[in-house]
């Protein structure tokens, strides 16, 4: 024993050593890892019924595979409060559950009634939901696109958190994430947008969604897919084998369109849906955003009449100043725009080639203008009518003309109503790009 | 019974050699003249010995006394009169002792033989380019192979013998000027105060030498290489060499010196540059990967990336084992591996390889016994391990420490277990050196020829992270 | 003496600058002064720079005498023991607030459970250790890790550059309430009174103070840096992020894809929190051999220890709790240990150089 004693007071970090293998060591030993003691959840969704909450993970469920292929499972739970869905859900996982690797988090159009924050705060601060996770909509339930998610991510490998993340950089105007909503909402414009998919359920398989559906593959790049244009996502729902509650099948076909919608909200409130066209306008102020086509028809080019032409946007250069006019704040944003034709539909005629028309004539000019400015201020109208300030207008006028800024939305009455105080011009610059 | 000297002395000291096998005797008669020999029958050459001592007395027809025997009959071999004290010690050094009753000195001639192998490249540390001798177990051709190296009279061999019973002989040798004094001084006291039965090796002498023999930590450097003493002694370090080990010692040691290799310096310098970073990569792989890998199932899941994570799950589910039993479990089938690899026969050697690689490992994955991650984790922390090959003792039980750090605390543990490490390593400072320069404490002369290699030609100086005379290298 | 060189104490200044103000301190000075909490921290680490002057000015005229010595000569013992007693109490709090500042990180990020008594295993005994080794095997240890450090920290500011950033307003907040947020956040500063303890063992030329402000100036900039690109990339959401450090490398939809980057954030700060405690703690054991000179450094670690456990439990975990004391009571103390006590300091070397003065014309 005194040698043992003589030994550890000569070698105290030996000792350390040692309570280090007699306290943690055996736990540790006998622990299976995290990965099995934790459920680990790829996406979420959150629905709200009748006030109960219904909170859905998908979660991966490990099997021993060679070809590591990804097994996951829709597992939902229900209560009152989301802490409460959460223990229900842990209850029927029989695990805790791991939130860290969720890459989605999609709420009901029905929750967006109300200021979603609070919810959401408690996912984020409690069970540490990453704020890096893409934040979206669904028009019905959460838990169907879930599931729907899954079936197309087994069938074609298609992952949600891939569609968006294109959409985020492509179509939004700003990352469609946690954190995005979060900033918009702490924001003094208190406004942010965020990415909707569309989630039809069909009896049978119909066609009638086919033309919006090409669209959207279009426009999301993933046309490529194996189905073709047709069916990119579309799928006959099985039900996975887990320890879900509800087990009553789903018949039918169901679909996910994905059209570059989004969704605005004010204060945690969704306020109005806005389309492609919307956000194409809202992003013509973004040096950045450029995947753009525009359309034009009934153009005469010679002698063919009643011409429909494509342009693309090859560069953009926007130009944003602010000022003050009669302590009038006037918003202007010049924007030159590098056209390319790539298609020219004349009307039961020959097709013409596009490299015949190397110049934009004034009445294709006029043309483009009118159908953007339409837009454009169509799209203001909705900012303006919801008082949303997406387009960062204040952020704008507070950085260039502070002073000035500060004392006009300081009279206003209404400050949270300055957008509709402010004259926006948009002057538009068209030249033939390449 | 009447015995003249010649027969005392013999018979005393074959009872003094405990009448062993080897021990033989010889008495010549020249007519009334009687001259005995004392040698060991296995340290000397017996062609050597008739030719070189036994004809030329024979054919000797004056009367031998001390001079004639010393200048005409043994006048070609290296001789020496010693006295009676001293016979012990010839005979062990394998030298013929030879005695008369008719001449009062005692002459001892060498006619030394023993078995011994050519310098051949060792196995320890082969070069692609570069000289490929190795020293041997005689300290004598050791001694030839420095000095071919070094041809200076300053480069300095001094002996001095250590153990009670085995007498071996321990040579400092360095290059006068070069050395710091001190350290040869420190060095030569320390090994005259070892008070030992014997030393076999040149590693018995070794504790002796370090500051803190207790420690894991390797303190002084060792080679097999003359070229690579050579160097070290160009820097100024004293090397330690012992009779009978192939094992030179040199003092005082960094830890950079482990990360060099011969090879670097007889190939490009961006080359040798490139392969150093990659050696403290496999350094820090082999000490940290399996620890680390268990305290990122055990604690961390959520910083593994998602597809990482699925293949660990996918693969550890439905095992049998518990992370960190795996991870033992597979450890200590490597090093069961190498022990038995080491220690076969080299014909056998192929075999183990191929039981252990193919058929444990795969068979084991195959048959759900471990995982995939688990094999590929510990087997890169060992295959690494030999980036250093020569720190791979330290290292394998730093392997173990950080297994239980990281199954234990997670990266916390690993953390912290690094600091302590390098603190501890901090202060290690024998012989006024820092361990861990260059970089802690940062000698910028020094640099040059740390992890980034730069050319032989841009080393101007001599090192600075230990002492020396700081003389210019080159100009 | 084993002492240090200039570069040594410049790396341990720019340690001490980053371990305990790259967690919480971005996020909880943002709920006052906004993104003006960069001008807070101009102004704090310019009274952080006017404790180096007085240092250099003191080691200028005293290069080889340590605090006690001067502070003996021009006092007498009893004072001299009482004045490096406030620095002991000083040190004390100080390791204390860097250990709950990391705690409450590891807890919410890295263990996501309680692990009390791991930290404690993980901490306490090797940071006795480095104070056992000595200040020149610690300041080794901090050069061989500075590099580790700053590419951790540089890292995380260059990955913050790959997401979307933007300036913040400026100029919102009022100057009191700058004074006032500085007053708060007294305690988080001060952390070079540590050269004032182990002066004597610090050897520098002209040369050297070079290198040390070299340092001093790298670390302040990347402390400003850091809290400017946090408020650039979190503007309003800024209080929702309590690890600055960390926070800067998650915010990303393309990042969330390619896997988690915050080991690198993890790993620094845990290295980090462990070289200052093992810096403040080292203080602790200097000021308490000099107060209490009959005892050795072994009872110097095992008081701290003691005193270490009572105020774990009455402290850590409670986070709310702990910024509580660390901004409305402590900042009070701090004033006379950071400001008050130097300046004593270097009025008292001034009386004393004067007294010399007068001896030799004498």
């Amino acid at each position: 024993m005194k040698k043992v004693y003589n030994y550890f007071k000569k070698n105290p970090f030996v000792l350390i050593l040692v309570l280090i293998l007699i306290f943690f060591t055996p736990n540790s030993l006998f622990s299976p890892g995290q990965n099995r003691e934790r459920a680990i959840v790829i996406a979420i969704g959150l629905d709200k019924i009748e006030n109960e909450y219904e909170l859905s993970l998908l979660t991966f469920i490990p099997t021993p595979n060679q070809e590591f292929k990804q097994t996951n499972s829709v597992v939902s739970g229900k209560g009152n409060s989301i802490s409460e869905a959460i223990f229900d859900a842990q209850l029927t996982l029989g695990k805790e559950i791991g939130l860290s690797h969720a890459k989605t988090t999609v709420v009901s159009q029905s929750m967006l009634n109300q200021d979603i924050s609070s919810s959401l705060d408690y996912l984020s601060r409690v069970v540490s939901l990453p704020e890096n996770t893409v934040f979206i909509c669904t028009n019905s339930s959460a838990k169907e696109l879930l599931k729907a998610t899954n079936s197309l991510e087994e069938n074609l490998g298609l992952k949600l958190d891939q569609l968006i993340s294109y959409n985020a950089n492509d179509v939004y105007v700003a990352d469609t994430s946690l954190e995005a909503f979060y900033q918009g909402y702490y924001s003094v414009e208190k406004s942010s947008l965020i990415g909707y998919i569309e989630y039809i359920k069909q009896d049978n398989s119909s066609s009638s969604q086919e033309n919006s559906e090409q669209e959207s593959q279009a426009k999301a790049g993933q046309g490529e897919s194996e189905q073709g244009t047709k069916s990119m996502s579309q799928q006959s729902q099985t039900e996975q084998s887990s320890g879900e509650k509800e087990r009553g099948p789903i018949n039918g076909q169901s679909q996910i369109l994905n059209n570059g919608q989004a969704v605005l909200l004010r204060k945690g409130k969704m306020v109005a849906k806005l389309d492609i066209d919307n956000l194409n306008s809202i992003n013509l102020l973004d040096n950045k955003k450029s995947l753009e086509s525009i359309k034009i028809t009934d153009v005469n080019i010679e002698d063919d009449k009643n011409v429909d032409m494509v342009f693309i946007v090859k560069n953009k250069n926007v130009n944003i100043n602010t000022y003050f006019q009669n302590n009038y704040p006037i918003f202007v944003a010049d924007v030159n725009l590098g056209l390319k034709l790539t298609e020219v539909e004349t009307r039961g005629q020959e097709i013409k080639s596009n490299t015949q028309f190397t110049e934009i004539s004034q009445e294709m000019a006029l043309k483009i203008e009118k159908k953007i400015k339409e837009e454009f201020y169509q799209t203001l109208q909705i900012l303006r009518d919801n008082k949303t300030d997406v387009i960062n207008v204040y952020d704008l006028f507070f950085r260039q003309n502070r002073k000035k800024f500060e004392k006009f939305y300081n009279n206003l009455q209404d400050k949270e109503d300055y957008l509709n105080n402010i004259t926006f011009m948009l002057n538009l610059r068209i030249q033939p790009d390449g | 019974m009447i015995q003249n000297k010649v027969e005392k002395i013999i018979e005393k000291y074959k009872i003094e050699f405990h009448n062993s096998n080897d021990f033989a005797s010889r008495i010549f008669n020249k007519g009334e003249q009687m001259v005995g020999m004392l040698f060991l029958k296995s340290m000397t050459n017996p062609e050597l010995f008739s030719q070189t001592i036994y004809m030329p007395l024979q054919q000797c027809n004056e009367k031998i006394d001390e001079k004639t025997l010393c200048e005409k009959i043994l006048k070609n071999n290296s001789i020496e009169i010693i006295e009676e004290k001293n016979i012990i010690t010839n005979i062990l050094d394998g030298k013929v002792v030879i005695f008369s009753d008719s001449f009062q000195g005692i002459v001892s001639v060498d006619v030394l033989t023993f078995p011994s192998r050519a310098p051949t490249e060792p196995p320890t540390s082969p070069v692609i380019q570069g000289p490929r001798e190795g020293f041997v177990e005689d300290f004598k051709t050791n001694l030839t192979l420095l000095r071919r190296r070094i041809h200076s009279k300053d480069l300095v061999f001094k002996s001095v013998f250590v153990g009670n019973k085995t007498n071996t002989k321990v040579i400092i040798s360095y290059i006068d000027g070069v050395a710091n004094k001190k350290v040869v001084e420190e060095v030569e006291r320390k090994i005259n105060a070892i008070k030992i039965d014997g030393v076999v090796d040149s590693y018995y002498i070794l504790s002796f030498l370090e500051k803190r023999p207790n420690s894991l930590f390797k303190q002084i450097g060792n080679t097999e290489k003359p070229d690579i003493v050579a160097s070290k002694m160009l820097e100024g370090k004293v090397a330690i060499i012992v009779d009978n080990s192939p094992i030179v010692l040199t003092v005082p040691f960094i830890l950079m010196e482990d990360l060099q290799s011969s090879n670097d310096y007889y190939t490009n310098h961006h080359y040798s540059s490139l392969v150093r970073v990659i050696r403290i990569l496999g350094l820090m792989i082999a000490i940290i990967a399996p620890g680390f890998y268990l305290a990122l199932q055990l604690f961390h899941y959520n910083v593994l990336p998602l597809n990482f994570l699925i293949t660990i799950a996918d693969t550890t589910q439905g095992l049998p084992f518990t992370p960190f039993l795996e991870i033992l479990f597979i450890f200590l089938l490597f090093q069961i591996l190498y022990e038995v690899s080491l220690r076969l026969p080299s014909y056998l050697g192929l075999a183990t390889s191929v039981v252990g690689a193919l058929i444990l490992g795969d068979t084991g994955v195959k048959a759900g016994l471990i995982s995939p991650p688990g094999v590929i984790i510990t087997a890169l922390a060992k295959i690494a391990l030999y980036t250093v090959p020569e720190q791979q003792s330290q290292i394998t039980v730093l392997q173990v420490i950080f297994i239980i750090l990281g199954g234990s605390l997670g990266i916390l543990g690993i953390v912290t277990g690094l600091v302590f490490v390098v603190n501890y390593l901090n202060t290690l400072d024998d012989f006024s050196t820092p361990y861990l320069a260059p970089y802690a404490p940062r000698i910028a002369n020094d640099l040059q020829d740390g992890l980034i290699k730069h050319s032989i030609n841009d080393m101007k100086t001599l090192p600075k992270s230990f002492p020396n005379n700081h003389k210019e290298r080159s100009k | 003496m084993k002492s240090i060189s200039a570069r040594q104490t410049g790396i341990i200044l720019f340690l001490t600058i980053l371990a305990n103000k790259i967690l919480l301190l971005p996020s909880i000075m943002y709920e006052k002064t906004k993104a003006d909490s960069l001008f807070v921290m101009m102004l704090l680490f310019a009274f952080e720079l006017f404790i180096l002057w007085i240092f250099f000015s003191l080691k200028n005229k005293y290069p080889n005498s340590s605090l006690k010595e001067l502070l003996q000569k021009s006092v007498g013992g009893k004072i001299a023991k009482a004045l490096i007693f406030v620095f002991l109490i000083f040190f004390l709090f100080k390791t204390m607030l860097t250990y709950s500042v990391i705690y409450v990180y590891l807890k919410d990020l890295v263990y996501q459970d309680e692990f009390g008594l791991l930290a404690i295993i993980c901490f306490i005994p090797v940071v006795n250790h480095g104070v056992v080794c000595g200040l020149r095997a610690m300041s080794r240890s901090f050069e061989l890790f500075f590099y580790l450090v700053l590419t951790g920290v540089v890292f995380c500011l260059v990955i913050a550059f790959f997401t979307n950033i933007s300036i913040p307003y400026f100029f919102l907040s009022n100057p009191k309430d700058i004074f006032n947020t500085c007053f708060t956040h007294f305690f988080s500063f001060g952390d070079y009174l540590i050269l004032f303890i182990f002066m004597d063992k610090i050897k520098f030329d002209n040369q050297g103070k070079k290198t040390i402000l070299k340092f001093v100036g790298l670390g302040i900039t990347i402390v400003l840096a850091i809290f400017l690109i946090f408020y650039c990339k979190y503007h309003d959401t800024a209080f929702m992020h309590n690890n600055a450090i960390a926070d800067l490398l998650v915010f990303s939809v393309q990042f969330n894809a390619i896997g988690r980057l915050d080991i690198i954030a993890m790993v620094t700060i845990m290295a980090l929190g462990l070289f200052q405690m093992e810096i403040f703690q080292y203080a602790f054991c200097e000021s308490f051999v000099m107060v209490f000179p009959k005892l050795s450094l072994k009872y110097a670690i095992a008081v701290f220890d003691i005193l270490f456990f009572i105020v774990y439990f009455v402290l850590i975990g409670k986070y709310e709790f702990m910024i509580m004391v660390t901004t409305n009571y402590l900042p009070y103390f701090s004033i006379l240990s950071n400001y008050i006590l130097p300046s004593i300091i270097f009025a008292l070397s001034y009386k004393h150089k004067k007294e010399l003065k007068h001896e030799k014309s004498v």
